[in-house]
């Protein structure tokens, strides 16, 4: 049975009820909604940058840890420094806060702050602060006196003589003689 | 208006971008048209082709070649236009049961005879009628590319357009039932039948 057909006015009819009311608008296929599903799935390039910044890290991780006093030292000031920025409590993070520079010594930290101001007691770490990075209060000018604080004790002992270091300064400039 | 979407000449490599940017771009002005007939509602059937193209590119990796990606594609986009229009009429139920034993929004008269009136009845059809009314008389696909493209018999296009044909008759007029190939009667009507809408 042959079919039937329909005119081509009501064909036109039916092409302008779907013409007109679906105007014909087709976005980009980037701009189409499955392309935000691709962006999902990680490119090489996005992989690359991701291996980039887990080698830097593992390299970080392993001079903090492992390398010589003198990066090790520069690391973990660093870190300590960028804990302190975003407000985490570092305290454990750092065996040696003695070296924060005066912007460490934010309100924000009590536990830090005494440190920062008391920078001599720390005896292990100062011997190799004249050479590093050192803050204005070890002095540009004296080279004297924080060696002398450390060598004394050798070890934990610092903490028992305060604040002997910048102030009294000659106690213990010959005791240092021998240190670093 | 021919049957532009018979012809994807190009291969499709299953889970290559390119080659499924190539059929958004060619199948999309086709499923939008059926997609708005099936739905009524031109912002729901543009919502329902992206969706489609959303599933058809998680699916696109596991795409077997030997089918046509066009059928493929028109399946995905029916499928989802027939899960719209069931949500659709569950909130419309809900609705309408809000709105018991408030008067009801008299229909406004503008309404009477626009092209709307077309996408309305067709939008009423069963989706699967709609669809391939669309791909009949506006797209101009023959009943065996139909057949092809949906994986069906053409006997079952054939019921399908001739269903639509009814429905569409008897809610805009019998201009829509269609005349007979051979016949010489455009434009004549016929003596016992219903001529009230007019074509504008």
């Amino acid at each position: 049975m042959p079919e039937r057909e329909l005119s081509e006015q009501i064909r036109r009819r039916l092409s302008a009820a779907l013409d007109d009311g679906a105007p014909l608008v087709a976005p980009l296929p980037s701009q189409a909604r499955f392309a935000t599903l691709h962006g999902a799935t990680p490119s090489p390039r996005w992989r690359l940058r991701a291996l980039t910044v887990a080698a830097a890290a593992a390299g970080i991780a392993v001079v903090a840890f492992a390398g010589s006093p003198q990066p090790r030292q520069w690391v973990v000031q660093t870190v300590n420094g960028i804990t302190k920025q975003v407000g985490i409590p570092a305290g454990s993070v750092s065996p040696s806060p003695r070296d924060e520079s005066p912007t460490s010594g934010q309100a924000n930290e009590p536990t830090e702050s005494p440190e920062a101001t008391q920078e001599p007691r720390e005896s292990p770490e100062p011997a190799e602060s004249p050479d590093g990075d050192d803050t204005p209060q070890s002095g540009p000018g004296q080279p004297q006196p924080s060696p002398t604080a450390e060598p004394s004790d050798g070890g934990g002992g610092g903490d028992h003589s305060p604040e002997p270091t910048p102030s009294s300064g000659d106690g213990g400039s010959d005791s240092g003689g021998d240190g670093r | 208006m021919g049957a532009e979407g018979e012809a994807t000449s190009a291969a499709s490599r299953p889970g290559n971008r390119d080659d499924f940017d190539r059929l958004y771009r060619e199948n999309y002005p086709r499923l939008l048209r059926i997609l708005y007939a099936i739905t009524g509602d031109a912002a729901a059937a543009e919502d329902c082709v992206q969706e489609a193209f959303m599933k058809a590119w998680r699916a696109w990796p596991r795409f077997r070649p030997e089918r046509a990606p066009e059928g493929w594609l028109h399946q995905i986009a029916v499928n989802t236009a027939i899960s719209y229009r069931r949500r659709a009429k569950l909130r419309s139920v809900g609705e309408i049961l809000r709105r018991l034993g408030r008067p009801a929004a008299g229909r406004d008269p503008g309404d009477a005879a626009t092209v709307a009136d077309v996408v309305k009845a067709l939008a009423a059809l069963p989706p699967r009628v709609a669809a391939d009314f669309v791909l009949r008389y506006h797209h101009g696909y023959n009943n065996r590319e139909i057949a092809r493209l949906e994986g069906v018999s053409e006997r079952t296009v054939g019921a399908r357009l001739a269903q639509a044909r009814d429905e569409l008759s008897r809610r805009l007029g019998p201009e829509w039932r269609g005349e007979l190939p051979t016949s010489k009667t455009a434009g004549v009507h016929f003596p016992g039948e219903r001529s009230g809408v007019s074509d504008a």
